[in-house]
């Protein structure tokens, strides 16, 4: 009776720690896809840029004597 | 000592035909082998393998979103350049009217040339702190911890040289040296105009105001 006891507790302990290690394994892989990692100098590159040019301050300034 | 030894084993291979014997405790040791292995193997062959994978898989796609990054770029580039090309002439108005250096004296030449033209008699001009060279001017003066501080009335990246002048002449030829000075190619910022009577009757204005050109970009 007390050997059955002793099994009982060893499997639900060793569940419990396969169910803590799947988590952990879990976070560790999503940390790593989620990682962020642009290479250095690429960021000034990643600067957005408005190509649209103002006709109607050329047209103004063009107009003033 | 060898006696203990031989002792010792056939005590665990008593246990193991007991164990053999009794399929509820073999199941039962299975069981716990099963998990022991089973957080082993987790532990040791699949997590390095799985953050190895994730690492890769995320890696991809970050490459792949700043490539597209990249490309939407290049784009924004190539249309910038055409749109360049297309309005290159038209570009230098705006050099003219914010040039990349001070360009002092021409703007100096400008006002006298507006004012002779508008029948004004120039009697005095000041202009500064101007920049020759070297880098921005900086002021010796300690700082007045209660003063507000100045604001350019100049748009960000552009600097201003402020000026005074003063001259003298008839109320039309000051408004018309006002309005084609707030009308020059290169621009010019009035804050303000004080006319007054003189001695000889003539109105004299003493106009306050600044021009500007573009700060270069560090």
């Amino acid at each position: 009776m007390r050997k059955r006891g002793i099994d009982k507790d060893l499997v639900l302990i060793l569940t419990t720690t396969l169910i803590t290690v799947a988590a952990w394994v879990g976070f560790e892989v999503y940390r790593a896809y989620t990682k962020v990692g642009i290479p250095e100098g690429l960021e000034k590159y990643l600067e957005p840029l408005d190509p649209s040019i103002s006709v109607t301050t050329l047209d103004k300034l063009e107009s003033r004597l | 000592m060898a006696l203990d030894y031989k002792s010792s084993l056939a005590r665990y291979r008593r246990y193991v035909q007991l164990v053999a014997e009794k399929p509820l405790l073999q199941a039962s040791l299975f069981v716990i082998f099963s998990l022991v292995l089973m957080i082993v193997l987790l532990v040791l062959a699949l997590r390095p393998t799985l953050v190895t994978i994730a690492g890769l898989v995320g890696e991809i796609r970050q490459q792949k979103s700043l490539s597209d990054q990249l490309n939407e770029k290049i784009l924004k580039v190539q249309e910038a350049s055409a749109i360049l090309s297309q309005n290159r002439q038209r570009l230098e108005v705006l050099d003219e009217a914010v040039p990349d250096r001070p360009m002092w004296l021409n703007m100096a030449e400008a006002v006298q040339s507006t004012a002779s033209v508008s029948g004004l008699v120039v009697v005095d001009m000041e202009m500064g702190p101007i920049q020759i060279s070297g880098s921005e001017p900086v002021t010796t003066k300690p700082k007045d911890q209660n003063a507000v501080a100045e604001e350019s009335p100049m748009p960000v990246g552009v600097a201003g040289i402020s000026f005074e002048m003063t001259a003298t002449g008839d109320y039309g030829q000051i408004r018309q040296f006002l309005a084609t000075l707030e009308n020059l190619k290169r621009i010019v910022l009035l804050s303000e105009a004080r006319i007054y009577k003189g001695d000889a009757g003539l109105l004299t204005v003493t106009v306050k105001g600044d021009v500007g050109y573009a700060q270069k970009r560090n």
